[in-house]
């Protein structure tokens, strides 16, 4: 079939309504049709396919524009510089944002109407945002992909099964009786989520610990003696099940924190100067080279080389903003640019009299492509940015 | 035919949940069904997508910060529908004759069809995802169209006349929209197209 005749079919509402499956008179004429002439099958279905995810496509950008110009309304703004505190508003509009993506819906470039400020190179292939995705690594080196695609069980190992449910989490069983046997030491287990990538973990004991992208936790798949020791690297949020028998403690760099059971986020990563634990429920005794502290709820502990420093007014909204799907800043651009890189596995450069320090405030889904955050940002007319490959540099 | 914009209906737990505690899930599920829906209604009625969507944003903007005030709405497709038409029209009340006949107003054609999801599911995600970063080349009047014609299901004459625009021209913008995307994505599309359903092509 040519290219043009094809094409023709374009004009003809009986070909669309075959392609939706909208009239069934129409349906089965094409399929009759295309019986009759089996040689253009291949074309036809290609053209059906396009249109059906022009559809899709169509439909969800312009839905996603419309409900940002809702937001922004509801909002004021999307984001604001320099702000000190945003109003609750603005945190429901950017939460509801990510809700965007929560169907498993891609979210296509945000076009502007009219081009204006338009840094960011188009690129074909946009830079889409993390997602749940991670590495298990088993006690004897195996190392296991875990994508939201996996489901059940996934290993055995001394006398525990490793399963994974759909809603993403592993969840550790174990097996038979459990008394007896060889009774084996604890096996330890590491689930690293990769740069771009999220997991939440079940522990055995029931905890559930949600970590974030570039961050690892080990454990073991069974805790037994008068703790529960894990080991944290880079950013998790806990909420650990309460047991004063057994305390549960977590080791990130050079400290310790300990817990009965609560609600608490820890960020440590290699490169951040700070590592900040903030406790949400319940209560944690922070330990670092030989200084403790005990925190109560709304407090973060701040440890960095030299210091151990108590504050109460951070937000702790701000803190676990990406364990509930969006990035909330109320702080410099270059530790905000640390996020993004994390998250959208990019690398930042800043091009020459750019201040890294200039502070922003504001809140953005997690679930946005790079171009459409950076976009937001770019609205503030303080900051701009070029994205060439996975570099993104940012200029003011 | 399936009606989509009546199975609104069915969203009646998701209007109380909102209602009660003001859910953020909820709210958005709620907005992008009524998004389509209420954007066709006002299609089929003359209005532009633009004013349509003004609109929309108006009363779910309303929804949102008066909840409390809204909990002895218990029919909540009626009352959105209702409220969307008057918005639209700038009519404070309305006969007893037009709300008769607001409450029954049309569905629209379905869409995703089970069919639909199927193709989408069949389709693999890297056709998919190729697509997507290429309709974002496509202006904002051509998505716009794209929208009406294959989305909504609107007739090449509903959408002439709505957009105040030749058939002719909202053929070719089809047209050109869909001959776009296709040289855009050119050979990488058509390879991975005939790779991801030659298996589904054997069972016609």
């Amino acid at each position: 079939m040519l290219e043009k005749d094809l094409m023709q079919l374009l004009h003809q509402e009986s070909f669309l309504n075959y392609c939706f499956g909208r009239n069934d008179h129409d349906v089965r004429y094409w399929n009759q049709w295309l019986e009759d002439h089996p040689e253009n099958t291949l074309q036809i279905e290609e053209l059906r396919r396009m249109v059906m995810m022009m559809a899709k496509a169509s439909q969800e950008t312009l839905r996603d524009q419309h409900f940002q110009e809702l937001q922004q309304k509801m909002a004021g703004a999307a984001i604001l510089p320099v702000k000190k505190r945003s109003s609750w508003k603005i945190s429901w509009a950017a939460a509801a944002a990510v809700l965007i993506m929560a169907a498993g819906v891609a979210l296509f470039s945000l076009r502007s109407q009219k081009p204006v400020q338009n840094n960011i190179i188009a690129q074909k292939k946009a830079i889409r945002p993390g997602g749940n995705k991670a590495i298990l690594t088993l006690a004897n080196g195996k190392k296991i992909i875990l994508t939201d695609s996996v489901n059940g069980q996934i290993a055995v190992q001394a006398g525990i099964r490793i399963n994974k449910t759909a809603q993403g989490q592993i969840v550790y069983e174990i097996l038979g009786s459990g008394v007896g046997d060889n009774a084996p030491g604890p096996v330890f287990n590491t689930v690293e989520a990769p740069n771009g990538g999220q997991w939440e973990v079940v522990l055995p004991d029931g905890s559930k610990v949600w970590l974030n992208a570039r961050s690892s936790l080990t454990y073991p798949t069974c805790f037994t003696g008068n703790e529960r020791r894990v080991e944290l690297k880079g950013e998790a949020y806990f909420e650990i099940t309460h047991n004063e028998k057994m305390p549960f403690r977590v080791t990130s760099k050079t400290q310790t924190v300990e817990v009965l059971g609560t609600h608490f986020n820890i960020m440590a990563y290699d490169n951040e100067q700070v590592m900040k634990t903030t406790l949400l429920q319940g209560s944690v005794r922070i330990s670092d080279h030989g200084r403790t502290r005990i925190l109560v709820p709304g407090e973060q502990a701040q440890v960095s080389d030299d210091a151990l420093k108590v504050t109460d007014d951070e937000d702790i909204e701000d803190v676990v903003s990406w364990k509930n799907g969006y990035f909330k800043f109320n702080e410099s651009l270059e530790s905000i640019m640390r996020k993004v890189a994390r998250w959208y596995d990019v690398d930042v450069v800043y091009a020459d009299n750019t201040e890294p320090s200039v502070r922003f405030g504001g809140k953005i889904s997690r679930y946005k492509n790079l171009t459409s955050a950076l976009k937001i940002m770019e609205l503030t007319g303080n900051v701009h940015f070029k994205v060439e490959g996975r570099r993104v540099t940012v200029m003011q | 035919m399936p009606s989509f914009g009546k199975s609104g209906l069915a969203l009646k737990a998701h209007w109380d949940t909102f209602l009660l505690e003001g859910d953020q899930d909820v709210f958005y599920t709620l907005y992008s069904h009524y998004h389509d829906y209420l954007i066709y209604l006002g299609n089929l009625r003359g209005a532009t997508l633009d004013k349509s969507k003004d609109c929309i944003n108006d009363l779910f903007l309303y929804v949102f910060e008066n909840r409390s005030r809204l909990l002895h709405v218990r029919n909540h497709h009626n009352y959105l529908v209702t409220a969307f038409i008057r918005n639209l029209f700038r009519k404070p009340h309305f006969s007893a004759e037009e709300s008769l006949e607001i409450l029954d107003l049309p569905g629209m054609p379905v869409y995703p069809s089970v069919e639909a999801e199927y193709i989408q599911q069949t389709t693999q995600k890297e056709v998919t995802e190729v697509l997507q970063a290429y309709i974002g080349e496509l202006s904002e009047s051509q998505t716009k169209l794209v929208y009406q014609k294959f989305y909504l299901g609107l007739s090449y004459e509903q959408i002439a006349d709505v957009n105040n625009i030749s058939v002719k021209t909202a053929y070719n913008t089809i047209f050109n929209s869909v001959s776009k995307l296709r040289k855009l994505i050119g050979q990488e599309y058509v390879g991975l197209v005939s790779a991801a359903f030659s298996l589904f092509v054997f069972f016609f």
